[in-house]
């Protein structure tokens, strides 16, 4: 388990983390989501002591955490970095050595995570000559060359390709799956919620909602409602206890309040013309994350 | 954007759960500052740039020595002395004899008259001429001039006219020639010799230029290597795992390391070229003034390379470096020019004592002020103690600026802004 307790920290006069608590466990890919300047690289970057939260600290098993645990993180930051006149390999096992690996086990480790990347024919490659997405999956494999039990990634997507996404996805599973705690920021909330098993939302330097995306997106009644003859859905819009979320064509998606009588619902609907679909389902994450940052 | 369905298997088909290679548990490498250390010392030694300005440098400095000199072996040392008409054989003999004297070699030539004498001194066919009453040359020559020209000249005016005052005295001519051929009396010295001050001075020149040279250029190393992390944003990954202090100190030991690879390879060519080819420029060179020229580079380089490292942590762009290096390289640059004027002048000023106890320019002005004899043992010890005691005092300031100012982009961060922040945490 990884905790953020109550983390504070200011930038003169930016307050970037304004009490932010959550928890990360092990064993899952956990989304860590919020409006642009919510504070999350600041949060992320607490975890290394990049940023010193004042008050507030990072416990990993319950202690904070010390300098001497950070061989055991893997950290991609926001902003990708590597140097740039290095051969990959090169710059791979001296990050490894940087980890407590021995030279032998950190070219290891990295030629496999290369192969495991599609970069192993570039392994003697000066790194600026990749691709900005190639570069990103050699950071990336920096993250992961030594096994880390907590796996820290700023937006690891971004930038990327498809066959990258699929690539990065089935590794941030792959370590959860092996018991490791994997955090990771995004705004791809599409993406988070078919990827994640948890998540944090944050914005203005709190965490305003958290808990599993199952939780998340079934907490609250939501109702799909088609109506024929009625594209733009202004039937929908008086009802009590009834927000719509979304109209498209003629479906609404409705948060219902627990006042809201979907009984109610369906005659207003059938009043408004003939109901082709009418059943209950999920939310979204992207809705969950609207709604709590509107909140 | 691809969605990825929840029970999808990874893409990459072959990702296993254990990465071979990878210890289950890893543990704080022992010594991260050597590790970074070894880093800078293998990249940079790697560089293409670093092996051929090593070697041009190399190659520029042996030339300088060498070129010189094989120059200067080149000219004309065999000087020739003109007789002017008939000349007595004592007289003759005794022109000869001033090779004994003076150690210039001389070929003698007979001229029939004074006319064509003054003709062949005009176009320099002749150096000197002697008549039985005098002797010309095509200048004056001074009492200072110390050029063999000017030594022959004298020795010569002095033989001849000796020789005159003898016979005039009634004295047998050939026995006063034999008398004056005979060798001179060895000279026995009470004290082991010593360089004398102006060759001295000529080394503490040289070693002047190198340790401006070297400290400014190993500075902009540091000041070069640190902005390339920032700006490449390297340094975030770095920090997940390093202290910034450890990762400023890995670099100025590793760069260290380096400039000391590359300054005593240029050093020891110059040394072995200039043994080999017997130069003047070694003549004043001592084990002490050697060895404390290294002392003053080893201490120089610490307090400039963590000050440079500063200022470098406190620029964005890689265009802003030159703008960050330049306050830094004031002091040295100072210091530079006044042992500069001073060391010709052989006599040192208030002001240089100044600066030679003044850490950032001590480096370079306390050898200057031994060279020209201001300043002894007990002084040198004094401004490398205070030397030693800013370098402790500066690796807390400059640590604490870098720590702040390395991850800190957007606005550039300004030496007052880095400072007061330094103040705040104190």
């Amino acid at each position: 388990m990884l905790d953020f307790d109550d983390l504070h920290c200011r930038y003169g006069d930016v307050v970037a983390l304004d009490g932010l608590s959550f928890s990360v466990p092990a064993g899952q890919v956990f989304g860590f989501l919020g409006p642009n300047g919510a504070g999350k690289t600041t949060a992320m970057r607490a975890v290394f002591g990049i940023a010193r939260p004042e008050p507030g600290e990072v416990r990993w098993r319950g202690r904070k955490v010390e300098p001497d645990d950070l061989v055991r993180f893997g950290y991609m930051p926001e902003e990708r970095g590597l140097y740039p006149s290095m051969r990959v390999l090169d710059e791979l096992i001296y990050l490894g050595r940087l980890h407590g690996m021995t030279p032998q086990a950190a070219a290891t480790g990295a030629r496999h995570w290369l192969e495991v990347l599609n970069l192993g024919d570039r392994a003697e490659s000066q790194v600026d000559s990749l691709s900005l997405g190639n570069q990103q999956r050699v950071q990336l494999a920096a993250a992961l060359l030594h096994n880390p039990d907590v796996l820290i990634l700023d937006e690891p997507f971004s930038g990327l390709d498809p066959l990258g996404m699929d690539a990065m996805a089935g590794v941030l599973r792959q370590r959860a799956r092996d018991g490791a705690i994997v955090l990771f920021s995004s705004h791809q909330l599409d993406l988070v919620e078919h990827l994640c098993e948890s998540v944090a939302i944050v914005h203005r330097g709190r965490v305003v909602c958290t808990g599993r995306v199952d939780d998340l997106t079934t907490s609250s009644k939501m109702l799909l409602v088609e109506v024929k003859g009625d594209p733009e859905g202004l039937w929908g819009r008086q009802l009590p206890g009834v927000r719509v979320l979304s109209a498209e064509a003629g479906r609404l998606r409705l948060a219902l309040a627990d006042s809201a009588d979907p009984q109610a619902i369906l005659d207003a609907a059938r009043a408004a013309g003939e109901v082709t679909h009418f059943a209950f389902d999920r939310r979204k994450l992207s809705e969950v994350f609207v709604e709590a940052v509107a909140a | 954007m691809t969605p990825v369905a929840p029970d999808t298997p990874p893409v990459a088909p072959d990702t296993p759960p254990i990465v071979p290679g990878a210890p289950a548990t890893v543990s704080r490498p022992s010594r991260p500052v050597l590790l970074v250390a070894g880093r800078e010392v293998r990249e940079r030694t790697r560089a293409k740039s670093f092996r051929v300005t090593t070697i041009i440098s190399v190659l520029a400095v042996a030339a300088a020595v060498v070129v010189p000199h094989a120059l200067s072996s080149n000219k004309k040392t065999v000087l020739s002395v003109g007789l002017v008409g008939q000349l007595s054989e004592p007289v003759v003999n005794a022109v000869k004899g001033t090779t004994v004297v003076t150690g210039v070699k001389v070929r003698t030539i007979t001229v029939p008259d004074l006319a064509s004498a003054e003709a062949q001194i005009r176009n320099s066919n002749l150096d000197v001429a002697v008549t039985g009453d005098a002797v010309f040359v095509k200048r004056t020559v001074s009492e200072s001039d110390t050029s063999s020209r000017a030594q022959l000249t004298r020795a010569l005016a002095s033989a001849v006219g000796l020789l005159r005052g003898l016979q005039a005295n009634g004295i047998d001519l050939p026995a006063a020639q034999r008398a004056l051929a005979s060798p001179p009396l060895p000279v026995e010295g009470l004290v082991a010799p010593t360089p004398t001050r102006q060759s001295q001075r000529t080394t503490a020149l040289l070693g002047n230029i190198l340790l401006y040279l070297f400290l400014s250029l190993y500075g902009t190393w540091i000041l070069m290597g640190v902005v390339e992390e920032k700006t490449s944003r390297v340094v975030e990954v770095l920090l997940a795992t390093l202290r910034p202090r450890q990762l400023l100190a890995g670099k100025v030991l590793g760069i260290g390391a380096v400039a000391l690879i590359q300054g005593v390879l240029i050093v020891a060519t110059a040394l072995v070229c200039a043994a080999a080819t017997g130069s003047n420029y070694l003549k004043g060179t001592n084990v002490s003034l050697l060895g404390q020229t290294f002392l003053w580079f080893l201490l120089g380089f610490a307090f400039y390379a963590m000050l440079y490292g500063a200022a470098g942590s406190m620029v964005n762009r890689q265009s802003e470096a030159q703008n960050a290096a330049f306050p830094v390289s004031v002091p040295l640059l100072v210091a530079y020019l006044f042992a500069f004027t001073v060391l010709p002048a052989n006599h040192g000023n208030m002001f240089l004592t100044v600066l030679s106890f003044f850490p950032p320019t001590a480096p370079i002005a306390m050898p200057a002020r031994v060279a020209v004899g201001g300043a002894g043992l007990i002084d040198v010890a004094i401004s490398m103690a205070l030397m030693l005691v800013a370098i402790v005092w500066l690796a807390r300031v400059a640590g604490t600026i870098y720590s702040r100012a390395i991850l800190h982009t957007g606005k550039k961060t300004t030496w007052r802004e880095a400072l007061r922040k330094q103040a705040a945490t104190a």
